[in-house]
């Protein structure tokens, strides 16, 4: 009889714990418990065309934290999965950016990344929209971008309408500071996408603060700027803003030294002005000249350093790191953080997670002040804007005081006194 | 600074170019004029010639101009190639089939750049890249005087050759008459292999000399094949004459419009002056009958 009943109790007892155990299972979010499965990350990014000297640095950090990322173990509550990113090449070109779009989503990415290319990222992200798919923004900076009220896309970088009120808040306090007045400002950018939407915003905001006297676009296929520096030389503009790509930025740089044009100071907007590829390509032309952007090399926080020492392990000890490489640092670390409280790839409960994101500068990769945090159209709100003053060949911060390493020299040089 | 020392700098700027843009034309006409295709890989062929310059730059400081000399050799295989390959096998075929092909060999080219130099764009910096000459008030790009004499010079050459030489002259006879020249006994498939070449060249030299002021990248080509097709139309199909006042013509309204309007509406303006000259003559400026 005892015997009996101890069995009876066993088999009562193996019963409760079965009952346990899959009640557990079934209340337990997905991915929990699981081992090691895979996130799919498509990333759609130009590593040829004029958006490449971004496309490709991206790319670089990308791969590099996700490798070490997943060699240490993954996502910890998604059992140690791995992330799988999935690269398509959009060649600098809208179209093709959103047939990647579709073809990524078709292959069963559960999150996507691009573009390094505003009118590339129009497009991708409204795609991944249409089809839930969340969609983080590594650096693009048009508002429209997040400005169309797309619920799955979440842009980590600075958006031109925070940049711009950064370069213009700067010439003012430049100015203040060095005693002088530019009485006869220009405002001259590319009319592709992004710097397109800084042109309508300086438009808009700068004669408020400034007497312009020449505002222009010119279109990509511009190779010759002979002319249109002849009429900013006849205007005597004394300060010049700009916003270009890559390409006009080395041509704009070259026609200005040509011309002998010597205003007070060129400030320019991310953009064509803020990869090194411009200060490899314009060697010592690209000196002094003014950048608000997004970072600097020389910024004070002390993972910049560990992360520049690992790019240069893997790319060789010649490779430098700028604003790209980072700003991917940051996408990855807000796409890492996100899944790990989500606990899964589902992306609804994704997109949930990223709208909860609220990282500071140290977490994961993050190294970009002030952080990360999504408001309510997917823009991050929390990364602070940064001047830097290309001299030696380097970014050197200048602006603000907090992240300042260099005071700035302005009036810049004249180019026969260089 | 003046509005008359503006326009002048605009009037200097747009003949320079105007030259350069004669050059790139040339080649573009030729073929066009000989063997009537219209090769969409021209400005493809002059993006080779860029990244030869880059190349020979960047590895042994070879200056631009001096790199013609490794560029006409190497031109002169991939235009053999591209003809054999592929112009040779679709001549006479409708002239869809022929726009399809050389679209074809635009991508393979730009694609196989990508695959040697990688996608990002290059650039060279010579001792003159950025040297200017004082014209009064204006400033004349030293880079941009050179290219422009040296396209110049080569389209000056090309012009001897055509009308001096017994294989030049056989080259117009196909161009203008090609039944005709093949009744006296010019081989036909030669002669289109030779100006198929030659057109190769001159586009191989033209990216050559613009490498000290442009910056290179793999889709560099489509902006230059778009503007010979548009000189074309304008001087004239076939007519090396005619690619020169064509280039010119865009050079100078593009340059100038830029600085009287704005650069945006400077090519809406070479727009234009492609539209009135197709109306006012549909075969181009220095048109040959055909």
């Amino acid at each position: 009889m005892k015997k009996s009943n101890c069995s009876g109790n066993l088999v009562v007892r193996r019963i409760m714990v079965l009952l346990v155990l899959v009640t557990l299972i079934l209340i337990c979010p997905v991915g929990v418990g699981q081992t090691a499965q895979e996130v799919k990350l498509g990333y759609d990014v130009g590593l040829t065309g004029p958006a490449s000297p971004w496309g490709k640095r991206a790319w670089n950090s990308l791969q590099l934290i996700l490798d070490e990322f997943n060699a240490k173990g993954g996502i910890k509550s998604m059992g140690g999965a791995k992330i799988k990113y999935i690269m398509m090449d959009h060649q600098s070109k809208p179209d093709i950016a959103g047939s990647n779009a579709e073809k990524l989503i078709k292959d069963g990415v559960s999150v996507m990344m691009g573009c390094n290319s505003s009118d590339c990222a129009m497009v991708a992200s409204q795609i991944c929209s249409r089809a839930k798919i969340p969609f983080i923004d590594n650096n693009d900076h048009d508002p429209m971008v997040t400005a169309r009220g797309l619920d799955y896309v979440f842009r980590v970088c600075p958006n031109s309408t925070q940049i711009t009120g950064g370069s213009v808040e700067f010439a003012q306090w430049i100015l203040k500071q060095t005693g002088k007045t530019a009485s006869r400002v220009g405002i001259l950018n590319s009319q592709q996408a992004n710097p397109y939407a800084v042109y309508k915003i300086w438009e808009r905001d700068i004669p408020k603060v400034f007497n312009v006297v020449y505002k222009e676009t010119y279109p990509q296929s511009q190779q010759d700027f002979s002319g249109i520096v002849a009429n900013i030389k006849k205007l005597g503009v004394d300060l010049l803003f700009q916003c270009a790509f890559p390409v006009d930025a080395i041509l704009l740089t070259r026609a200005f030294k040509e011309q002998d044009y010597n205003p007070l100071g060129f400030i320019a907007n991310n953009s064509g002005h803020d990869p090194l590829d411009y200060i490899y390509a314009t060697k010592k032309d690209s000196e002094y000249y003014l950048v608000t952007g997004t970072y600097s090399n020389d910024l004070k926080v002390p993972m910049i350093d560990e992360l520049r020492q690992k790019m240069k392990n893997r790319y060789g000890q010649d490779y430098e790191t700028d604003h790209s490489d980072m700003l991917m640092a940051n996408a990855v670390s807000v796409l890492v953080d996100a899944l790990e409280r989500a606990g899964t790839d589902n992306p609804a409960k994704l997109r949930d997670a990223l709208k909860a994101t609220n990282l500071n500068v140290g977490q994961y990769w993050y190294v970009v002040p002030d952080g990360c945090k999504f408001d309510e159209t997917g823009q991050n709100i929390k990364q602070k804007i940064v001047t830097f003053q290309i001299r030696d060949g380097k970014h050197r911060a200048v602006y603000p005081a907090e992240f300042a390493s260099i005071k700035p020299v302005f009036p810049i040089p004249k180019w026969s006194e260089r | 600074m003046s509005y008359f020392d503006v326009v002048l700098q605009g009037l200097i700027s747009g003949i320079l170019m105007g030259f350069i843009y004669a050059l790139v034309a040339g080649g573009f006409t030729m073929i066009l004029g000989v063997m009537n295709v219209v090769n969409f890989a021209h400005g493809n062929f002059v993006m080779v010639g860029m990244y030869i310059a880059y190349f020979l730059g960047i590895k042994m400081g070879v200056d631009p101009f001096a790199s013609i000399g490794v560029a006409i050799p190497i031109m002169v295989v991939l235009g053999a190639t591209v003809y054999l390959l592929t112009i040779r096998p679709i001549l006479g075929q409708p002239q869809y089939a022929q726009m399809m092909v050389t679209l074809g060999v635009l991508i393979i080219i730009e694609n196989a750049i990508i695959w040697i130099f990688g996608g990002e764009f290059r650039s060279l910096n010579t001792s003159y890249t950025t040297a200017a000459i004082a014209l009064g008030n204006t400033k004349v790009s030293v880079a941009r005087l050179l290219a422009a004499g040296a396209a110049v010079v080569i389209l000056s050459a090309l012009f001897l050759f055509l009308h001096r030489t017994d294989l030049g002259r056989a080259v117009r006879a196909c161009a203008d008459e090609p039944e005709s020249a093949q009744s006296v006994g010019i081989d036909l498939n030669k002669v289109f292999v030779i100006a198929f070449i030659l057109g190769s060249i001159l586009a191989g030299m033209a990216g050559c000399i613009v490498m000290p002021f442009q910056v290179c990248c793999p889709s560099s080509g489509v902006d230059a094949v778009v503007k010979a097709f548009i000189i074309v139309v304008v001087g004239g199909l076939g007519s090396i004459p005619g690619a020169l006042v064509g280039g010119l013509l865009v050079g100078i309204t593009e340059s100038v419009a830029s600085v009287l309007s704005s650069p945006a509406s400077a090519l809406v303006i070479v727009f234009a002056l492609l539209i009135v000259v197709v109306a006012w003559r549909p075969s181009g400026i220095f048109s040959r009958a055909r």
